[in-house]
């Protein structure tokens, strides 16, 4: 098999063939629908959901994903804004660095989505608890991601910019942080899948329009269907966003 | 003329342990203007950090350098040229070699300019708009130095710039770098530990020793006929290899 042909059977013959046997396997064992729904009924659901004619709890599926969508971008900036800078502050302060990393390290090895609990006690039902859930898991990535990025700026890149008797800040805009872009990115992306878990959990444990939200209400109703589309759209969404970031990423990185 | 004089230059490193290591015993030299200088010697004898100091990359533990017009003050003053070509792989070419410039203020029009005239002169004229990762290692060691000679500086130090190199591509930088030193006339002092890249580029050859790193002599270089290919085949040529050789051991 050639290179193209492989690639050709990868993403449409096995996706094709999964989703016949699921078909099969329903048809033939008469699978009761709530249990596990065939494929043509989630796809006719999914339809229906796209074209906006049907709403779930009071709101079509474009309303709950701009919702979801809109906790995932601000999180994700306030989280990698915030953690860009204390990676920042620490890789540059050693001394600071040696301080807190301990607490630091307590708080990343921290399970956050078992802290969401709490994190809606101490912020409510609303939108600042969730936020505060999403924040929490991007800015660990992020931070690392700019940690390691600034300290493996190659020596002799230091030592040029030296002999050219550089600036502390034309050396940090023109040589140390082009040089940290490729690890921050890594750290982008990681961040990006977990903010998208992180406000489809936060959803799910509070409140009334979202995503996850909208599991929870077509599990708790038996919406067989609906839930089955909602993993695929909240799948699909995971890999938009990180496609997204790994497009920017190959456009800004083109030169590795 | 004289362009920078050092003075019982020492250099002692502290090692992890807390012991102490002379990396330079007192060390006197006197650098020309225009001229080529070549540090040579085994490993451990210094000359790099005989080099790093007129660099102002390390501080020395004693004695002074004395510059005819007073210490490097800016960044245009000394060029550097590493092992390794240290180009931004971010960059292209002409961007890299321009980046002096646009630190030192000089307009991007100017500096574009001054940069592609500088890439057409090491031969890569037609390479400005490439990356780094799409060149060769020669190549890329040639943008190191146009780089390093842009922006004009009083003294080119170059750390064993074609240490890293094939012997072809390095008899041809060597080539390479005679011609470019003649059309800029800038004053070099260049780390090997080649003898032949020594006896064939330099006007003077200061052999160090190690345990504990010192100038042990310093050689004028002069040939009765035109630096070239056909130098490697004359007599004289030889007999710098084989004084160069003796004292090496």
């Amino acid at each position: 098999m050639t290179k193209s042909q492989q690639r050709w059977v990868f993403s449409f013959v096995t996706p094709f063939a999964l989703i016949g046997l699921w078909w099969a396997y329903v048809e033939l064992l008469n699978v009761p629908r709530f249990i596990l729904p065939s494929p043509l009924v989630v796809a006719e659901e999914l339809v229906k959901l796209f074209s906006g004619s049907v709403k779930h709890a009071g709101k079509t599926l474009w309303q709950h994903l701009g919702y979801t969508l809109s906790i995932i971008a601000t999180g994700f900036a306030i989280g990698s804004a915030s953690g860009f800078g204390l990676g920042f502050i620490l890789a540059k302060m050693p001394k600071v660095e040696k301080i807190v990393s301990p607490y630091i390290f307590f708080f990343q090895t921290a399970p956050k989505i078992a802290l969401a609990p709490l994190f809606i006690l101490w912020f409510g039902l609303g939108l600042a608890s969730k936020l505060v859930l999403v924040v929490s898991l991007v800015f660990f990535p992020v931070m690392i991601g700019t940690m390691l990025g600034l300290r493996s700026v190659p020596e002799n890149m230091i030592s040029l910019s030296r002999i050219l008797k550089l600036t502390t800040y034309q050396r940090l805009t023109r040589i140390e942080l082009p040089s940290a872009v490729p690890e921050i990115f890594a750290g982008l992306k990681v961040a990006s899948v977990q903010a998208t878990i992180g406000a489809i959990l936060a959803e799910w444990l509070s409140g009334s329009i979202g995503l996850g939200y909208l599991m929870t209400y077509a599990g708790a109703t038996y919406k067989s269907p609906l839930l089955f589309s909602m993993v695929i759209v909240t799948a699909l969404l995971g890999i938009l966003i990180y496609q997204f970031l790994g497009t920017l990423e190959r456009w800004l990185l083109s030169w590795r | 003329m004289e362009l920078v004089r050092a003075e019982g230059i020492t250099k002692t490193f502290t090692t992890r342990s807390g012991g102490e290591v002379q990396a330079l015993s007192p060390t006197s030299l006197s650098i020309q203007e225009g001229e080529f200088l070549s540090l040579i010697g085994p490993s451990g004898c210094g000359k790099s950090t005989l080099l790093r100091i007129l660099s102002g990359l390390i501080e020395p533990s004693g004695g002074e350098l004395i510059w005819k017009d007073g210490a490097p003050t800016s960044g245009s003053d000394v060029g550097f040229v590493f092992q390794e070509p240290v180009l931004l792989p971010w960059l292209s070419i002409r961007d890299n070699v321009r980046f002096p410039l646009d630190a030192f203020g000089v307009s991007k029009a100017e500096g574009n300019e001054r940069a592609m005239e500088m890439l057409k002169l090491v031969g890569l004229g037609d390479f400005g708009s490439a990356l780094p990762k799409e060149l060769s290692g020669g190549m890329r060691q040639r943008a190191a130095i146009a780089r390093a000679l842009v922006y004009r500086p009083r003294i080119v130090l170059m750390d064993e710039p074609f240490g890293a190199l094939d012997l072809l591509t390095r008899d041809r930088m060597n080539d390479e770098l005679l011609r470019i030193k003649q059309e800029v006339g800038a004053t070099i002092v260049f780390v090997t530990h080649s003898i032949e890249e020594a006896a064939y580029l330099s006007d003077r050859v200061a052999v160090m020793c190690a345990r504990p790193g010192r100038i042990r002599t310093i050689h004028d270089i002069k040939y009765d006929v035109e630096r070239g290919e056909a130098l490697k085949d004359n007599p004289q040529f030889h007999h710098w290899l084989s004084v160069l050789r003796k004292e090496l051991k």
